[in-house]
């Protein structure tokens, strides 16, 4: 035996040989045979429940009329990290504007059917110039709703301006309304829902509100009811807003539908969260709301990527509006993806997206 | 000649008993950190 072969080789061959072994079935394990090898990442799903139908309609998504009037005003006050309640918005002299008011407002309106019947009314967003809101809102029902206290509750999507500060056209009418607002809502938020005016924003509320404010954070999901629920992300949003909240809700044969005001999460976190957190999150049947991706209609080819990422996820109807941007919209469009087109009305300037006055019906 | 030969037969044998060892071992680790998690 001593003399079949080297024992000085055969050690030093099986030194070579058992780390050859080791990493080798190390590095194969990680990659070739990770599905049946790696243990499968233990998610704890929130089962949020199921709703019947859903539907939503725009009361508006049009949050100014005029760009440049808007980013005017925000260059003259020191830039897109001044506080909101700090900047003097143009209210009169706009030719595009509404009565010559720059400021418009996003706000929708949803209604969740429960699957024992019962439909949950709900208002995301309150708006911004309180005469343009009273205005959609009387056109849209709403009003009537809000001042019978028809309307379950209201959801304030993230403190900025245009989804907030037109806090009076509905407290004006339903001032005990329960409102959800994100973590992340300044002082002055909670101070204009009392009735605080800030006369240097232009912005009042002559009727505080009274009922009570719930505040949400990101720690869980928030199960509202079943099949209805919100999280919330904490993230830094331009005008100095910190946090945003966006709806996600389980329709009954069709799969998870998102309703977002702006969406400053980014869409893609936002459907990664979901998938991650929510049971069924991997059937994004529908998103609706503000996407955040060209607000201003400037585009950068970081957003090509974006629009090609969105496609892998295999939407079916994408109700996109407000921040979304037309450009967006058009690239989406090109894309293959399936934006559902609106009609261009009550200052909606174009029917490429979801605009004011539009419904989109998932049931 | 010969030694050449035994020299290689060495090398052959030990790599060969090595990368079971190699495999083993690696296995051995594996399940360990599995239950330690």
């Amino acid at each position: 035996m001593e003399n079949d072969f080297s024992r000085r080789s055969f050690i030093k061959g099986m030194a070579v040989g058992t780390m050859a072994g080791y990493f080798g079935a190390a590095g194969l394990s990680s990659t070739v045979f990770k599905s049946q090898l790696l243990p499968k990442e233990k998610l704890n799903l929130v089962d949020i429940g199921q709703i019947k139908g859903l539907k939503l309609k725009v009361i508006s998504e049009t949050s100014w009329y005029d760009n440049n009037v808007f980013l005017n005003d925000v260059k003259k006050a020191g830039g897109l990290l001044v506080n909101q309640y700090e900047i003097p918005w143009t209210r009169e002299g706009v030719k595009a504007g509404y009565q010559g008011d720059n400021l418009g407002g996003f706000s929708t309106y949803i209604e969740a059917e429960l699957m024992d019947g019962k439909v949950m009314k709900i208002l995301l967003d309150t708006g911004w110039n309180p005469h343009w809101m009273d205005k959609r809102f009387k056109e849209e029902g709403i009003a009537e709703r809000l001042a019978k206290k028809e309307i379950d509750f209201q959801v304030i999507s993230h403190e900025h301006i245009d989804h907030f500060f037109g806090i009076e056209s509905t407290t004006r009418l339903y001032p005990d309304i329960p409102m959800y607002v994100p973590k992340g809502f300044y002082q002055e938020g909670f101070d204009l829902l009392k009735g605080k005016s800030f006369p240097k924003a232009n912005v009042k509320n002559d009727h505080p509100h009274k009922g009570k404010v719930t505040v949400l954070d990101s720690k869980q999901v928030n199960v509202l009811y079943p099949g209805i629920a919100l999280m919330t992300f904490d993230v830094p949003i331009i005008l100095r807003v910190f946090g945003e909240q966006a709806f996600v809700f389980n329709v009954k044969d069709k799969g998870i539908v998102l309703v977002t005001g702006c969406c400053h999460q980014g869409i893609i976190s936002y459907m990664e969260e979901v998938r991650k957190k929510i049971l069924g999150g991997e059937k994004i049947f529908a998103v609706q709301g503000g996407l955040h991706i060209s607000p201003f209609e400037d585009w950068d080819p970081q957003y090509d990527d974006l629009i090609m990422a969105f496609n892998k996820y295999g939407v079916q109807k994408i109700g996109c509006n407000h921040c979304t941007g037309f450009i967006t919209a058009e690239k989406m469009i090109k894309a293959g993806l399936p934006v559902v087109k609106g009609t261009a009305r009550h200052m909606t300037k174009r029917d490429i997206y979801l605009g004011n006055g539009d419904e989109l019906v998932i049931a | 000649m010969e030694e050449d030969l035994k020299k290689e037969k060495g090398w052959g044998s030990g790599i060969l008993l090595g990368l079971l060892v190699g495999i083993v071992l690696f296995m051995l680790t594996y399940q360990l950190l599995l239950m330690a998690k």
